[in-house]
């Protein structure tokens, strides 16, 4: 190879792949905090009905038909806040998408309980939650004791077919899992991002 | 002359590049699996072929 053949194809082979690369994934991580983004799966097409829908009065469609939150409504509300938050949301939604193609769960919940920060990021300020004796005291709020989900239950109002793969044992089991079929609100949201 | 090598790096190459600018012009779960999945390990493949011919020339000429 002569020495302009070889910086030719560092170029073509080497540079141009780590620009275009990075640049990818700089912009489809960009992307996929939109609304669409997470309806592009279409196991989350319920959760994404709900929250588009009008009609709904549950509270994320509240949230997103009032524009209290403007952009990214699912991200801005499933990503935790904090130095990390948005990167554990984008390595969660890459599990998401393992998970979509290695197979969905029949019953989609969220990894862990929905945090009360997420909530309080927008809400702690406002004069309105100030003022409502419900919310006292705060500090049980802020130290996750009391959860904002508890009174504030309806969140998606999506119900949920169990997997019943699992189910033909017991009645018993079976009843377990019809309480689970109630929608606790925050049910699948996560798969959300 | 390219080589064998560098032939099938430019192609790996220029595969990993359509479906990189798929993925930029339509972000989907697809598009991005398949970015990250399948266009990164190609480019990556197609920069080993050529740095492997760039050290096996370099030890032609007795450089190294």
């Amino acid at each position: 190879m002569s020495p302009r053949s070889k910086v030719l194809l560092f170029v073509v082979l080497i540079v141009l792949p780590i620009v275009l690369a990075v640049t990818t994934a700089k912009v489809s991580f960009s992307r996929a905090q939109s609304v669409e983004f997470c309806g592009s799966c279409h196991v989350m097409t319920p959760w994404i009905d709900n929250v588009t829908n009008p009609d709904s009065d549950s509270l994320a469609a509240e949230h997103y038909k009032r524009r209290w939150i403007q952009h990214e409504q699912c991200f801005t509300c499933h990503s935790n806040y904090g130095f990390l938050g948005p990167l554990e949301a984008k390595l969660k939604g890459m599990r998401h998408v393992i998970a979509y193609y290695v197979g969905a769960p029949a019953h989609i919940e969220l990894y862990e309980e929905f945090p009360n920060e997420n909530c309080l990021q927008c809400h702690i300020d406002a004069k309105g939650f100030r003022e409502d004796s419900n919310h006292e005291p705060l500090e049980d709020l802020l130290s996750g004791k009391d959860r904002c989900v508890e009174c504030h239950e309806m969140v998606h109002g999506v119900e949920q077919e169990d997997d019943e793969a699992d189910s033909g044992d017991a009645a018993a089991e079976e009843e377990d899992d019809d309480a689970e079929n109630v929608p606790s609100g925050d049910a699948g949201a996560e798969q959300d991002e | 002359m390219m080589s064998s090598a560098i032939r099938v790096a430019l192609a790996l190459a220029a595969v990993a590049t359509f479906l990189t600018l798929w993925c930029l012009v339509e972000t989907t779960a697809l598009s991005m699996t398949v970015f990250f999945a399948v266009a990164l390990p190609l480019y990556g493949l197609g920069a080993v072929l050529y740095v492997r011919e760039v050290l096996l020339d370099l030890r032609d000429h007795k450089v190294l």
